[in-house]
């Protein structure tokens, strides 16, 4: 078990560093958003894989707590940034964007 | 190692192979949905098969099992939701394209409730109308 205990963290360490990259480089706050909830999904399949790793239950009072705060702070980002109106837009579909709003009547 | 030591070590291996697949997804999908479609993976299957591979682990043990449980039951609760506070946010400010849509049922809604078909229903928050 402790092979597949480590093959496993190792793929979930090399899936949140893409994960992470998506959270530096993410164009816009939303896509930060959900990078950040998606890295906290990750983080809870790691600590649930040490978990398994240890045979301790010390960190099943983190995997709680982890799973509630990253709901908490997911929606707390995006009613905050809901409230804003200029949202900073991505450079790759700006164009795009501005044609859709056009045709569609102007709502930002 | 015993028959349950496979099925367990399968359920975290396939868990991980999830959340690498969003991590590669959410790296090189072009616009918010198209992530979000791949970032939903770990947020949900991925953790289930991964608490289910620890549960396995720890069978004797019901307080850890139930805690457990609990996890997975409130990530099932909880990613509907923020997921579709994300979406519908990318919707409304315009991040993701929106003429690439075949069917906009939420733009259809807004405009009805700009055109007052819907008054018992919360109109829809716009900042900056049109006319």
């Amino acid at each position: 078990m402790g092979v597949v205990t480590d093959v496993a963290l190792g793929i979930l360490l090399v899936s949140a560093l893409l994960v992470v990259v998506r959270l530096v480089r993410g164009p816009t706050t939303l896509d930060r958003a959900a990078a950040a909830d998606v890295f906290v999904a990750i983080l809870l399949c790691g600590v649930a894989v040490l978990v398994a790793r240890r045979g301790s239950t010390v960190f099943v009072p983190v995997l709680l707590a982890l799973s509630l705060l990253g709901f908490a702070s997911s929606v707390a980002v995006v009613r905050f940034l809901g409230r804003e109106d200029p949202v900073e837009r991505p450079d790759e579909h700006s164009a795009e964007g501005t044609d859709a709003r056009e045709q569609q009547g102007g709502t930002p | 190692m015993s028959a349950w030591d496979w099925v367990s070590a399968v359920l975290l291996l396939s868990g991980s192979l999830l959340a690498l697949a969003a991590g590669i997804g959410m790296l090189r999908f072009p616009d918010l949905w198209m992530r979000m479609h791949a970032g939903t993976k770990p947020q949900v299957l991925g953790l289930l098969l991964v608490l289910a591979g620890v549960e396995i682990q720890l069978v004797p043990d019901a307080s850890a099992v139930v805690a457990l449980l609990f996890v997975g039951l409130f990530q099932l609760v909880t990613a509907p939701v923020a997921s579709h506070l994300l979406a519908r946010a990318g919707h409304r400010s315009g991040v993701v394209p929106r003429d690439q849509l075949v069917q906009d049922d939420l733009r259809v809604f807004e405009l009805e409730c700009a055109a007052g078909e819907h008054p018992a229903s919360s109109p829809p928050k716009d900042p900056t109308p049109s006319s």
